[in-house]
């Protein structure tokens, strides 16, 4: 604490250091050499560095430069933000992340967790242990302890944490770095993982500042703003903010702050993504987390600047209120999904940033083989690059519609008429809606574009006001890599409080081998998955609740997002594209603590 | 007393425009398209500005007909490959979009709907300025002081947000309900400053004429104070209209209207954050909306300012050569 204490309260101590380093600079630049250094075109960086000279720590004992990584964060004016990650309102989870260290990271291109801030998980029985790395430590020296973890599991217990899911209580190990959950009953281990494994879930709670919230209500704790002497355990500590940028500086005391080697991580304040874009391609910034940019903004991006995707497990898809009396019905949805050609709307939408599920049910797009497997075949892709019109025809008139002038009618003689509503705001979305009521049209439907701000639309929705629209058919998250949470989404869709109104008992469908029928119940299914305690069994199920929905459609999934993450090597040395390592969200974040992302020499 | 006897005679008051009974029906006829058609023609074709307005308006107006017609294909995504620059060729003269949608048709197809909205939002900011205005300022008192505190009232209100609000609340689609929206409160300014130019013409010796001989409040500002305004009336509208394209094209650039096909700006905010503005593959996806824009809006301005002309009496007698007298002193103010 009065490390940090020191390091606020002025800049003589700062600059102190750097003159220290600066005078060392001359001893050890013969020594230093330089690292990495195969960017040998990289600019002079002296307009940031101050006297651009290479510096060392000496504590490490490797090579530091007085180097500052420029970045920004769209959540807004730092001096209104502040780092309790546990008060999301106001929280700048861009920043948060440099500072905090995370229990694990999920690395989307191996599709697995790596150890990050826990040095182990284990799940036994009844009981989930967590394992603190031996090394984390606060930026004041003291350790990381099970008291921290402790604190924090239990204010996220006032908050209702993901892990109170499936956890009864917690409490310390047999030691000062294992934390041991009592859960409520037998639970299947990727759902307590996945419960405390995405990008954002974060180590903050230092315990002698959040100690005075344990007997206060989870109030007291959103409300807490910090913003003072912030204790960093990650690889960068907080130096100072301004209402244009935060200033966040290498802490030494992180384990793997040898791999850090520049001093100065500057993260400024822009809200326009289109200066966003500007400060990428101009030189401005060298990394963003996430920016988004059609084609041929990144086309014309300097070759210096590397893209990296990653998916969202979120995207554009379709919601029905099912309760209308034309989309209610099981065939008309199954005619639309044959109508659209998903891989034309992705393509209008964001070429390089949409992916197209080839199997329309709540998996993400990477997840799909994996789980599916040798059966992925059975389910029915509804032609992802072809409007097929002739199935939906038959399915229109199975159904009791009939083409008169091009249009569809009941029997009654009613159109498909409806209103399709899209949030404004979203570009991207309302170019996929524009060609989804394109198509739809052109087949014979009665669509109109409603288009309404985004509060509305979200109340709409809840209140069951529509007919069919524009949904995110993915939750998002590491977490919709395990269909559990995508599934039973899709079933209940907390987001909209249901308003899709999609019946979840028991059901006839197809069944899956082609021959007669099979019931289901799948939100019962779904449930039983939390209890299994194998991947095989619960394989079984997500397969046959993947087939529900592939079959009754709650959703049509049309395009998966795919996340855009910058990095600059202009300045810096940046990893090979097909490195693994930029499978770990936020890239900006990940690679300079494992050591990919380093100031070039010279 | 002289002027009794002449009472006595059956002096006729009327004017001889009026309804004198060797007046035929169809002299009647020729000369109101004398004196409100042909003439103002003539003056308003006379000046440059009307000209060059009228004709850009007729082309808009063509447009606006083609697409009434369908006489051009309707946009529709993926009608075209995506993004090909404008010239490139024939079949989309002035390239496509990133969806793929002709902008051509993009752009002629949305005429109809803008057209329609700024006569419906120049329509209701006028006719309620007018009403209100020549009501407040010939009837005073009680009247006055109510239409004038409505007014003030209206005016206080700040125009861009209440505009937002309402869209969000009422969602209109339909472009003549749009156009009155975006100029509710238009009118307010427009109704104070006619009242006051309503305050000087009451006072006008023709007016109290009228008056005297008893003719009905309706008929006095009908015939003797609305035609006097209409100078005013006209270039307001004109402006009025002109606030609508713009604040129209500001809102759904800003998502804040709604919209179920797309128009110019909404075309220009699909172009913005479809990096139009970085990069030149993308740029004539912004250009064009922006000249169907201007081009539009500097229509309605030429034409604002030689409206001025037709209503102006001097000119207006000279230029359709009724009068000798004028000349002289108007060759001097030539080129204003």
């Amino acid at each position: 604490m009065a490390m940090t204490r020191d390091r606020r309260s002025g800049n003589i101590y700062v600059d102190r250091r750097r003159l220290i380093q600066g005078a060392g600079a001359v001893g050890v630049s013969a020594l230093a050499g330089c690292t990495g250094g195969d960017n040998t075109d990289a600019d002079d960086d002296s307009e940031e560095s101050g006297d651009g000279s290479e510096n060392s720590d000496g504590g490490s004992g490797s090579d530091v430069r007085e180097a500052t990584m420029v970045s920004a964060t769209n959540n807004g004016v730092p001096t209104d933000m502040h780092l309790n990650p546990i008060a999301t309102q106001n929280y700048d989870d861009i920043v948060g992340a440099h500072v905090f260290e995370r229990f694990v990271a999920y690395n989307f291109e191996t599709q697995e967790f790596e150890m990050a801030g826990l040095e182990d998980w284990a799940v036994d029985s009844e009981m989930f242990t967590l394992t603190i790395r031996e090394d984390l430590n606060w930026e004041n020296g003291e350790p990381v302890t099970a008291q921290d973890l402790v604190t924090q599991f239990r204010l996220e217990k006032k908050t209702s944490g993901a892990i109170w899911d499936f956890a009864e209580s917690v409490e310390e190990g047999d030691n000062e770095k294992t934390v041991v959950f009592q859960l409520t009953e037998e639970t299947n281990p990727q759902l307590l993982k996945y419960s405390i494994g995405s990008q954002s879930d974060r180590i903050y709670a230092y315990h002698p500042v959040y100690e005075e919230f344990l007997d206060q209500d989870a109030s007291a704790v959103q409300q807490f703003e910090w913003e003072e002497d912030v204790v960093a355990n990650g690889s960068f500590s907080i130096e100072s903010k301004s209402d244009q940028a935060w200033t966040l500086t290498r802490n030494d005391e992180y384990y793997n702050a040898d791999k850090v080697n520049f001093t100065e991580l500057q993260i400024l304040q822009r809200e326009d993504n289109t200066a966003l874009q500007q400060g990428m391609s101009g030189g401005e910034l060298d990394a963003m987390s996430s920016m988004f940019a059609p084609p041929n903004i990144a086309n014309s991006m300097p070759d210096h600047v590397q893209e990296i995707n990653t998916p969202a497990k979120w995207g554009y898809g379709i919601v029905f209120n099912h309760e209308n009396e034309h989309f209610g019905k099981q065939r008309v949805r199954k005619a639309i999904a044959h109508v659209l050609n998903r891989e034309q709307i992705a393509q209008n939408a964001g070429p390089r940033t949409k992916a197209v599920p080839d199997v329309v049910t709540a998996i993400a797009v990477d997840d799909q083989e994996s789980w599916l497997g040798d059966q992925m075949d059975r389910y029915e892709t509804y032609g992802p690059g072809t409007a097929q019109t002739d199935t939906a025809a038959e399915l229109l008139r199975e159904a009791g519609y009939s083409k008169n002038d091009g249009v569809w009618e009941d029997e009654d003689g009613n159109s498909i008429s409806a209103q399709y509503a899209t949030p404004s705001g979203w570009t991207d979305w309302t170019t996929a809606t524009d060609t989804v009521v394109d198509q739809l049209n052109s087949f014979g439907f009665d669509l109109e574009i409603d288009s309404k701000p985004i509060g509305d639309f979200f109340g709409d929705y809840i209140e069951s006001n529509f007919e069919l629209g524009a949904f995110y058919w993915l939750p998002g998250g590491a977490r919709s890599s395990f269909p559990f949470y995508p599934l039973r989404w899709e079933l209940v869709c907390p987001d909209i409080d249901g308003g899709h109104g999609f019946p979840t008992g028991e059901k006839t469908i197809p069944a899956m081998d082609g021959s007669g029928e099979m019931t289901i119940n799948p939100l019962e299914e779904i449930k039983e998955i939390t209890s299994l305690s194998s991947d095989d069994e619960a394989t079984e199920i997500i397969r046959r609740v993947a087939w529900h929905h592939n079959q009754t459609l709650p959703f049509i999934a049309i395009t998966e997002k795919q996340e855009q993450t910058w990095i600059s090597g202009r300045k810096f040395n940046v990893p090979e594209t097909d490195d693994p390592a930029l499978g770990v969200k936020w890239a900006t974040q990940w690679l300079p603590r494992v050591g990919k992302f380093t100031a070039a020499g010279n | 007393m002289p002027t009794e006897t002449e009472d006595k005679e059956s002096v006729s008051w009327q004017s001889d425009s009026g309804v004198s009974a060797d007046v035929t029906r169809g002299e009647r006829l020729s000369e109101f398209f004398e004196e409100r058609v042909r003439k103002p023609a003539i003056v308003a074709w006379a000046d440059r500005r009307t000209r060059i307005g009228l004709v850009i308006l007729a082309f808009y107006i063509g447009m606006a007909v083609v697409a009434v017609f369908d006489l051009y294909r309707a946009p529709s995504t993926n009608q075209a490959p995506q993004l090909i620059g404008p010239f490139e060729s024939w079949a989309y003269p002035l390239g496509t979009t990133m969806s793929g949608v002709d902008l051509l048709s993009l752009i002629i197809h949305s005429t109809p709907d803008i057209l329609l909205m700024i006569i419906a939002g120049g329509v209701w900011a006028t006719a309620i300025a007018v009403l209100v205005g020549t009501l407040a300022g010939y009837k005073g008192g009680m009247v006055d002081r109510v239409l004038m505190s409505i007014s003030d009232v209206v005016m206080a209100i700040p125009g861009l947000p209440l505009v937002i609000i309402l869209a969000v609340t009422f969602n209109p689609k339909n472009p003549i309900v749009l156009g009155i929206l975006i100029n509710i409160s238009y009118w307010a300014g427009l109704g104070r400053s006619l009242r006051s130019q309503v305050l000087t013409i009451r006072e006008d010796s023709y007016v109290e004429a009228s008056r005297t001989m008893g003719v009905g409040t309706p008929r006095i500002i009908l015939k003797d104070i609305i035609p006097n305004l209409m100078p005013y009336v006209t270039v307001n509208f004109v402006f009025a209209a002109r606030y609508v394209v713009f604040a129209s094209i500001g809102l759904f650039f800003l998502g804040v209207l709604p919209y179920s096909v797309q128009n110019w700006g909404v075309t220009l905010n699909y172009a913005y954050s479809g990096g139009a503005l970085l990069t030149w593959e993308a740029a004539h996806w912004l250009l064009f909306p922006m000249i169907a824009i201007m081009g539009l809006s500097l229509a309605l301005i030429l034409l604002g300012q030689g409206m001025d002309r037709v209503f102006n009496p001097r000119v207006r007698t000279r230029l359709a050569e009724s009068s000798e007298s004028t000349r002289a002193t108007d060759d001097t103010t030539e080129g204003y």
